[in-house]
């Protein structure tokens, strides 16, 4: 199967002399299209760490990281931040909605920056919002949804312009447990039936067994083969 | 340049942030923006209006609005009478009128001063000139007048011993008092005080008036001879038409309009102008720290807003031009405002209760064109205020935004 991602001797360092903090140290691993990853890991072994420089969100101190087989470590931001619109999806932990918009307006929000027509951007936030029985909070604005609801428009949001891999940050982190549940079966779902290929981080044992691969932690560096 | 999606998002996420940012603190930045509009227009026209007043009371009581008088070593203008009739000719010129000098000294009891006197015919001075509305005693001169003098309160004095403004007067003369005044050739003649009038310009209250029909009588050698003609224009603005058509029907007098004549005044409004500036200028950069600081406040608590935007892929030119839209927005209704409050308060209010100054009351002045720059500045400082924050906010690392 092609490879989606491959991450390749991948270091970050925070800080330095003395007070440097090696958050990540030489990781190397690849993820096929369609996965579905977890990145696993005690509080402080570099789980989010990993996701931001896979997901383009900083930049890592060393080694790199292939999306489609074309390094973009050391892209520029403009055309980082372009791949993050087109191509990559991102859902954090704390529900990171913008409160000035409806959930429908923050799930086609990405879709009007690529220059869609207004109609083509809502139809599609409709449609997106169906899939994960939202549309009836549609016009509502974040502080009137729940937790769970808010994690799932944010699922939406993410996936509004297709992304070929989307981001997952603790999803599930702020949540109790029947809405993590919600949001896990959503992104299980949107793999399954969508293909896209993600990677998730969670420190919560029971998640691996939505995943196909886990990557798994210890002090910066994978502690047992990806597998 | 920003491409078409830039602008859209910016103006989809500007609109939104106006629409559904905190009613509160919305409201409060719109009359924030206001207040200093508002503040920003008060000072100066403030000033405008006392500069303003000083070159009313210069032509109401001093030059009108284009002054004649001889030229070179003549002392008088002979034959006046063909150069008022062709001043009153012009359907433009409202009136015009004469003044001889027929007296040069005023005494009252043991005081006794230089100041001087003029003859003029009641009823065209009257019309060129407003000074018999400033009686604050008596009444002003009829034609037919004789040995009657009209005061200003700078020879009269009437009692105010206490300013010292009066202190070089006569001190104690009132309406009805016996005034002795020395005409040219050197004759006294008593005059009984008819009226005693007060100006803003201390100048013009250094003046005394008897009627032509007393100084034909007393002064012969003056009759058919004037000092100067005064003319008054019917709208400010024409003074040079006039001075252009009389000239040429008239050379060898010398015609000044009241803003070349009034050099004196000139420092005074000159001063206050430079006053005005600086006091626009300081509006200026308190208005731009404030705009600044509130907008910089509102970014900061927008940090983590901009960082997630920023990471979901939206361009930083959407990002900074969506917040100078929304300043944008926020400016030209605190100008709105900030020009209701400005008419609908502070205008009437000064209307009704004008700031006393020396010179008089004082009303406040405000051009369109001001109006119209001041408004275009607070708009143009929220919008820079808002840029620079914004953008400095779109450059700061991705991950440090986020979360922050």
């Amino acid at each position: 199967m092609t490879a989606a991602i491959e991450v390749r001797e991948l270091s970050r360092t925070y800080g330095s002399g003395d007070i440097a903090v090696r958050a990540l140290r030489e990781v190397s691993f690849e993820v096929s299209v369609g996965d579905m990853v977890c990145i696993m890991g005690k509080s402080g072994s570099g789980k989010s760490t990993l996701l931001r420089q896979v997901g383009l969100l900083d930049m890592p101190t060393s080694g790199s990281v292939l999306l489609d087989g074309r390094d973009v470590t050391a892209m520029k931001e403009s055309l980082r931040r372009r791949l993050r619109l087109e191509r990559l999806g991102y859902v954090f932990q704390e529900f990171a909605l913008l409160p000035e918009l409806t959930a429908e307006e923050n799930v086609y929000l990405p879709a009007l920056m690529l220059g869609r027509p207004r109609a083509e951007c809502r139809a599609r936030a409709a449609e997106l919002l169906g899939m994960l029985d939202l549309e009836e909070r549609a016009r509502h604005r974040p502080s009137e949804l729940s937790g769970g609801e808010q994690q799932r428009v944010a699922i939406a949001r993410a996936l509004v312009n297709r992304p070929v891999v989307l981001f997952a940050d603790e999803p599930t982190g702020n949540l109790d447990t029947a809405s993590s549940e919600l949001v896990m079966e959503s992104l299980a779902r949107t793999n399954r039936e969508l293909e896209v290929t993600i990677l998730f981080v969670s420190h919560d044992p029971d998640h691996r067994r939505y995943a196909n691969k886990v990557v798994q932690l210890r002090d910066g560096r994978l502690s047992e083969p990806v597998g | 340049m920003a491409g078409a999606p830039t602008l859209r998002v910016a103006g989809f996420l500007g609109s939104r942030g106006i629409t559904r940012a905190n009613r509160g603190i919305t409201v409060l930045t719109v009359v924030m923006m206001a207040v200093i509009y508002a503040e920003l227009l008060f000072v100066p026209s403030l000033i405008q209006g006392a500069n303003d007043r000083i070159e009313f009371e210069l032509r109401a009581y001093v030059t009108s609005s284009i002054t004649i008088s001889p030229s070179g070593s003549d002392l008088t203008i002979e034959d006046p009478g063909s150069l008022l009739a062709s001043a009153r000719e012009d359907p433009e010129d409202s009136s015009a009128t004469a003044t001889v000098l027929a007296g040069n000294q005023v005494s009252h009891a043991n005081r006794t001063d230089s100041w001087p006197v003029l003859a003029i015919d009641p009823t065209s001075y009257a019309r060129t000139f407003t000074t018999p509305k400033a009686l604050i005693a008596g009444s002003f001169l009829s034609p037919g007048a004789t040995d009657q003098i009209v005061l200003g309160l700078g020879i009269a004095g009437d009692d105010r011993t206490q300013s010292s403004t009066y202190g070089a007067s006569l001190q104690t003369v009132k309406v009805g008092d016996p005034v002795t005044v020395t005409l040219l050739g050197g004759r006294t003649h008593v005059f009984t005080v008819r009226g005693i009038y007060k100006t803003g310009l201390s100048d013009a209250n250094d003046r005394a008036f008897i009627s032509t029909a007393t100084a034909d009588s007393l002064v012969p050698f003056l009759k058919g001879k004037v000092s100067s003609i005064y003319v008054k224009t019917k709208h400010i603005g024409q003074e040079q038409a006039v001075i252009d058509r009389l000239h040429h029907l008239r050379p060898g007098v010398e015609y000044q309009s009241w803003q070349a004549l009034g050099a004196r005044i000139k420092d005074i409004t000159g001063s206050f102008n430079i006053i005005k500036s600086i006091l626009n200028a300081v509006s200026l950069v308190v208005a731009v720290i404030v705009v600044f600081i509130v907008t910089y406040v509102d970014l900061i608590n927008k940090r983590r807003t901009i960082g997630i935007e920023r990471a979901i892929g939206i361009s930083g030119p959407s990002i900074t031009l969506s917040y100078m839209l929304k300043a944008a927005v926020f400016a030209v209704f605190g100008v709105a405002l900030g020009i209701g409050l400005f008419y609908g308060v502070a205008l009437p209010a000064v209307r009704h209760h004008p700031f006393e100054f020396p010179i008089g009351p004082v009303y406040l002045s405000v051009t369109s064109g001001e109006i119209r720059s001041d408004a275009l500045i607070l708009v143009v400082v929220a919008v820079v205020g808002a840029a620079l924050p914004a953008w400095r906010a779109t450059r700061t690392r991705l991950l440090d935004a986020i979360w922050g």
